[in-house]
């Protein structure tokens, strides 16, 4: 991790709108060369969060901070064209009135024209749109928008991209392509950028630094290994992929489950969860037996709907299918599930 | 919008191509040679009147037409700045209102008093009367003898029972008429007369006074109240049909009170805060002269105010009726008693 | 999601809209005035007051309903059939627009005079005279019908072509003929369009100057009139003003709910176009014979009686063209201004909805109130202003300010179904690129509603030419309009004379409306309309 200054540090950031808190003292920091996603479900306030950034939203409370200069706190609030940010809008908001080269030049005023084309031909190209050009926006597809209205906005050279749910539009087998084009291309510019998403895919596979959010505050950060397999908490680990809640108890930092006992350093006695993602259970020759409810093929994978004493768990394999009703043997390797407390309210 | 900027400018300039060039000095506040006009006459015989005055005097006329009570009001929102030199208008009623309002200032002028009657101009020379109109009978002489018309109460008379043409009691001409009438006889006997000639009328009232005319000669109506000069102008005019009409028609000069016809005036006074008085009094003056005189009455077919000017052609073939020496200044203050026992009486 | 929302007191857009609403809104502000200072001494009676209340509903009425029912049938026509002269309807039928409003009243009444060559042959051939007559409430009616259906033509003719055709089909299959298909289904869809259209048509009645009064038919405008001018009551004259007002806000906010509903139209993806069906044999002669006697009753009959009535005048070249310059540039000039304002408000209007609506007054407000409205700022005016009321250029800069306070409303919807186009995120792009918030507005907004501006132009550009009662009150010395003088003429009961400066109106407005009408025919949903 770069212990390079932050680029921007966002301090105890809150917003409201009437009654509800979109955003709840929000501490976040972005770092040069660093790509940090900001994960959770719609609603969350992540976008909200993105916009203060950007100078669109003004904060109700705490500070934002570029470097050493405040853009937004008591007293301050430098308005969005005067900030050094890039973004980039869910709709990608290209102007139609604009051939794609013009929207790129939009944000290079006040540099010579030559200069300016050049910089944005450049980009283009970086970003395979060098044959459309001169082409309107709306006669472009998704992902060639997508890319139009990213080199619109690292045209000016941003020290933070921001990227509001930059691939929800794309079909589903665009949205690798475009994912990679996009990823070198944010490498190349070297700013700290935040990518906003609801898509646990999209994060994972493209965040240095991860962050969750639910209701209007972060839950949890790390890099997305960390995060997907220690979840703080039941919705943590929800929001990064699928994952089965096995009710346990804690007792002296002890659970124990059906698949025998979990450690739970750090966890107060009581109710708990055991957490377990679907493919760290295995079909075993030995382990607990389970009787097979619901039986799915999922192409790579083969997802089985198993009771285990009445609880509900999924499983993946590669393994042959097996039909429902037929009994199976499950075994988990306890280490790689996390216990949990079942109530987890507290903040990170 | 920034195509329409030059677009703007192109229209101001042109604006400025075509006013009259020397229009931007008018009024200021000196005797700088010209004189502004606010004239609720709307005559075409009037600009041959300003040219002639131009001619002889060097003083250009600057004017503003319109309603004579948006005039007024103009002119009292104008206040002290207000560039008006001159009041002109086609009622006596009108004069007064502008007179009540303390727009009109006393012009002392030997010339004027002797030119005009004393019966045509407001006591302290406020206002002068330059022309007079005769408000009288049109009727259908295959159907009308002419002593049956010949005073006013006979219009309201059972004989003219759903065979009177008049027009309707936002007239001006028609309040002044009932002005004069009330303060003949009092609002009791003007006011059965009011109800006579509502119940005379062959149809709602409608129209001009050339409308009434053009119905008695249409036969819709036997008789109906116009001023003199639409009669005239139509007998002298170059509308052949209009003329074959005042063939089937002719005027009656109805007297009252055995005194003679109901005489209205249009003339003007000296504004309250006229810039240029003096140019004003000359005006004023110039209108009361015989030459002025002749334009007014031949041009407009009205008859001449002052009485050493003999009516020129075509309207001496007319000039010769007695017309009635009430004060032209009492029907104004008449007027709203008038409009009310109008109504009363279900004169629209 | 609200752009910029919260500490934004400031905006420059927002203190701009502001500022041209304060100053649309002064005439309004200028009428309350007067109705609430002195004494009402007006002696008109409840009698009379009723009547004229009365007469003012029958006439929007009827103008409403006779408006509705014609200005849909026309449009219901051309959009959804074919039948011989259709594509000429389609553009012709909105003609009437380059008319001004007194102009047909001058033609329809001495056209059906009792002393008129009709009536008298009528007469003469039959022993019996035509039952109809135009200085009446029917008269005043029709003729304000025929000068004001385009609006609900037009607006139903758009709402019928972008309307998809799946609505339609859908009705076809839950079972109904064709016939029903559009009453049940098509009808309902442009409801809100036919109620904006009618709106209008009705605000431009209540607006009326010259018509109605030229036709001599006494409405509360006439009572307005009266406790003015003859009672000298300028306090009873504001106070009669109030309830027409009123009812000009109430048609304001009917118009602005029918365009909610528009927006919903244009927001169908799956738009495709519906194909006219073929008309045959009487249906379509019956169909081409309803264009045609709309067009000749709404446009043909009245300009060919201009014409005629100015034949049988020599013009006065010299007069005649300096009151066309007069015309054409003020026009001009006063649209630019209208649709600067307009502009302004409308990119300020997503955060004052309320205040853009109060803006908008102006255009249903009566003739007369307008005059009495516009005195109050312009006296304040007149006093400040270097050269006062009898320099040209105060005297101009007024009567423009005038025209945009009256005419706000045609410019302002326009406008703002044109930067509806402008998405939220398009104007946080501009200034996330570097813009402040009147750059975005001139780099985005302005050009992506460049159409919507240059429509808004030319709508203001033929109400101004056609405009009577600020002219009449506010101009500078020397300075008369064509409106001005064909008005002239018209008190002066010269209505030959008047023809000309009719002609000449209606010249200028031609080609402008017919422009304006074929490029609503050539837009199609999703098409940029510029």
């Amino acid at each position: 991790m770069s212990l390079g200054p932050a680029d921007i540090r966002v301090q105890g950031v809150t917003k409201h709108y009437g009654d509800r808190t979109a955003v709840d003292r929000i501490d976040l920091e972005l770092r040069p060369g660093r790509i940090t996603a900001l994960l959770g479900p719609s609603g969350c306030g992540k976008s909200t969060l993105l916009r203060l950034i950007a100078g669109l939203e003004v904060p109700d409370d705490g500070r934002i901070l570029a470097g050493e200069t405040m853009l937004a706190g008591p007293a301050t609030f430098v308005p969005p064209e005067r900030r050094s940010v890039g973004l980039v809008f869910q709709d990608y908001a290209l102007f139609p009135h604009l051939d794609v080269l013009e929207n790129v030049m939009f944000g290079l005023r006040g540099r010579p024209a030559a200069e300016r084309r050049r910089r944005a031909l450049a980009l283009l190209d970086q970003l395979r749109l060098g044959s459309r050009t001169r082409d309107w926006p709306h006669t472009l597809s998704g992902g060639e928008q997508q890319r139009a209205a990213l080199a619109r906005a690292l045209a000016r050279d941003p020290a933070v991209v921001l990227m509001d749910e930059p691939f929800s539009g794309l079909d589903p087998h665009l949205r690798a392509e475009v994912r990679a084009t996009v990823l070198s291309a944010l490498r190349e510019a070297d700013a700290a950028v935040l990518i906003v998403t609801h898509d646990a895919e999209d994060a994972l596979l493209m965040a240095d630094d991860l962050v969750l959010m639910s209701r209007g505050a972060v839950i949890q950060r790390g890099t997305p290994r960390d995060c997907y397999l220690n979840p703080i908490s039941r919705e943590a680990a929800g929001m990064l992929g699928d994952v089965n809640a096995v009710p346990t108890t804690v007792r002296d930092g002890q659970a124990r489950t059906p698949f025998g006992t979990a450690s739970a350093p750090g966890i107060a006695d009581g109710d708990a969860f055991l957490l377990v993602r679907p493919e760290t259970l295995t079909l075993a020759a030995t382990g607990v037996s389970a009787k097979v409810v619901a039986a799915r093929f999922a192409g790579a994978m083969n997802e089985l709907v198993l009771d285990i004493d009445g609880l509900a768990l999924r499983l993946r394999t590669q393994g042959a299918p097996s039909g429902p009703g037929t009994q199976v043997t499950v075994a988990l390797d306890v280490d790689r599930a996390r216990v949990v407390p079942s109530s987890s309210l507290d903040r990170v | 919008m920034t195509r329409s900027i030059p677009l703007a400018a192109a229209a101001l300039l042109a604006l400025a191509a075509c006013s009259p060039s020397n229009t931007e000095k008018a009024g200021a506040p000196t005797d700088s040679g010209e004189l502004n006009l606010y004239t609720a006459r709307h005559y075409d015989a009037d600009l041959a009147l300003y040219e002639r005055f131009t001619k002889e005097t060097g003083i250009k006329v600057n004017r503003i037409e319109g309603n004579p009570d948006q005039l007024i009001a103009r002119m009292t929102s104008e206040g002290a700045s207000s560039p008006a030199d001159v009041f002109l208008a086609a009622d006596a009623g009108a004069l007064w209102r502008a007179q009540n309002a303390n727009l009109l200032q006393p012009t002392s002028s030997p010339a004027l008093e002797a030119a005009i009657p004393a019966n045509l101009r407001e006591p302290e020379g406020r206002w002068f009367g330059f022309s007079r109109r005769a408000r009288i009978v049109a009727y259908d002489p295959a159907k009308v003898r002419p002593e049956e018309i010949d005073t006013y109460e006979e219009i309201a008379s059972p004989r003219f029972r759903k065979k009177l043409c008049v027009r309707s009691a936002d007239s001006v001409y028609n309040l002044s008429l009932v002005g004069a009438l009330i303060e003949a006889w009092g609002p009791q006997k003007a006011g059965e007369w009011v109800k006579g000639v509502v119940a005379n009328m062959a149809r709602p009232p409608e129209g001009g006074d050339r409308d009434q005319i053009r119905a008695v000669g249409a036969g819709v109506c036997e008789i109906a109240l116009t001023n003199s000069y639409y009669y005239i102008r139509m007998a002298g005019g170059g509308d052949a049909k209009d003329k074959a009409v005042t063939d089937k028609v002719k005027l009656a000069f109805s007297s009252l009170d055995g005194q003679g016809a109901h005489v209205n005036i249009s003339g003007g006074g000296v504004a309250a805060n006229a810039p240029n008085r003096e140019n004003a009094v000359r005006f004023l003056e110039f209108l009361a002269s015989p030459e002025a005189q002749n334009i007014v009455a031949e041009k407009n077919s009205e008859f001449t105010a002052n009485p050493a000017v003999p009516a020129p052609a075509p309207v001496d073939a007319y000039a010769g009726f007695q017309a009635h020496p009430m004060s032209v200044a009492t029907y104004g203050p008449r007027q709203s008693e008038a409009q009310s026992l109008m109504s009363a009486a279900g004169w629209r | 999601m609200p752009v910029l929302r919260g500490g934004v007191d400031g905006s420059p857009l927002r203190i701009l809209a502001l500022l041209a609403a304060a100053l649309a809104m002064l005439p309004l502000a200028g009428v309350v005035a007067a109705a609430m200072s002195g004494q009402a001494t007006a002696d008109i009676a409840a009698r009379d007051l009723t009547r004229y209340a009365l007469s003012s509903i029958t006439l929007s009425a009827g103008v409403a309903v006779s408006t509705a029912v014609v200005g849909a049938v026309a449009a219901w026509l051309v959009a959804m059939h074919r039948f011989p002269g259709r594509d000429l309807f389609a553009w012709a039928l909105a003609l009437p627009l380059a008319i001004p409003a007194f102009a047909v009243a001058y033609a329809y009444a001495d056209f059906l005079d009792v002393a008129g060559d009709l009536r008298t042959w009528t007469r003469a051939r039959w022993g019996a005279d035509l039952p109809f007559n135009m200085r009446t409430l029917g008269g005043a009616t029709f003729v304000l019908s025929c000068a004001f259906y385009p609006y609900v033509y037009l607006a139903m003719r758009a709402a019928l072509m972008n309307q998809s055709v799946q609505a339609l089909e859908a009705a076809r299959m839950l079972g109904c003929s064709p016939g029903q298909a559009v009453l049940r289904a098509a009808l309902p869809l442009c409801r809100p369009a036919l109620a904006a259209g009618v709106a209008l048509a009705v605000m431009e009645t209540l607006a009326d100057y010259g018509a109605v009064q030229f036709l001599g038919v006494q409405t509360l405008t006439t009572g307005v009139v009266r406790a003015w001018f003859v009672y000298g009551s300028l306090t009873s004259a504001a106070q009669f003003a109030l309830p027409l007002m009123a009812a000009a806000a109430i048609l304001l906010w009917i118009e602005r709910s029918g365009r909610r509903g528009r927006s919903h139209d244009a927001a169908n993806i799956r738009w495709r176009r519906l194909e006219a069906s073929p008309l045959k044999g009487a249906r379509a002669l019956a169909a081409s014979g309803f264009c045609l006697v709309l067009l000749t009753v709404g446009f043909l009959l009245p300009a060919i009686w201009l014409g005629l009535a100015a034949m049988g005048v020599t013009p006065e070249w010299p007069r005649l063209l300096r009151a066309s310059a007069h015309s054409v540039a003020l026009s001009s000039a006063g649209a630019v201004a209208t649709v600067f304002l307009a502009a302004l408000l409308a990119l300020g209007a997503g955060r004052l909805p309320v205040t853009a609506r109060l803006a908008s007054l102006g255009y249903a407000t009566p003739g007369a109130v307008m005059a009495i409205g516009l005195l109050a700022p312009a006296a304040l005016f007149w006093k400040i202003a270097p050269g006062g009321s009898a320099s040209l250029w105060v005297g101009l800069t007024l009567l423009i300010f005038a025209y945009a306070a009256r005419l706000m409303a045609a410019a302002l919807e326009p406008i703002e179904a044109g930067l509806s186009r402008v998405t939220p995120s398009m104007v946080a792009a501009a200034r996330n690129l570097g813009r402040s918030e009147v750059g975005a507005a001139l780099a985005v907004q302005a050009p992506m509603a460049r159409g919507a501006l240059l429509t808004a132009l030319l709508l203001v550009f033929i109400d101004v030419l056609k405009e009577l009662p600020a002219t009449l009150i506010l101009r500078p010395f020397n300075f008369d309009t064509l409106a001005v003088m064909a008005d002239n003429y018209a008190r002066d009961e010269r209505l030959a004379n008047a023809g000309w400066p009719a002609l000449l109106i209606v010249a200028a407005a031609l080609p402008v409306v017919v422009w304006l009408t074929r490029r609503i025919t050539v837009s199609r949903p999703g098409e940029d309309a510029a």
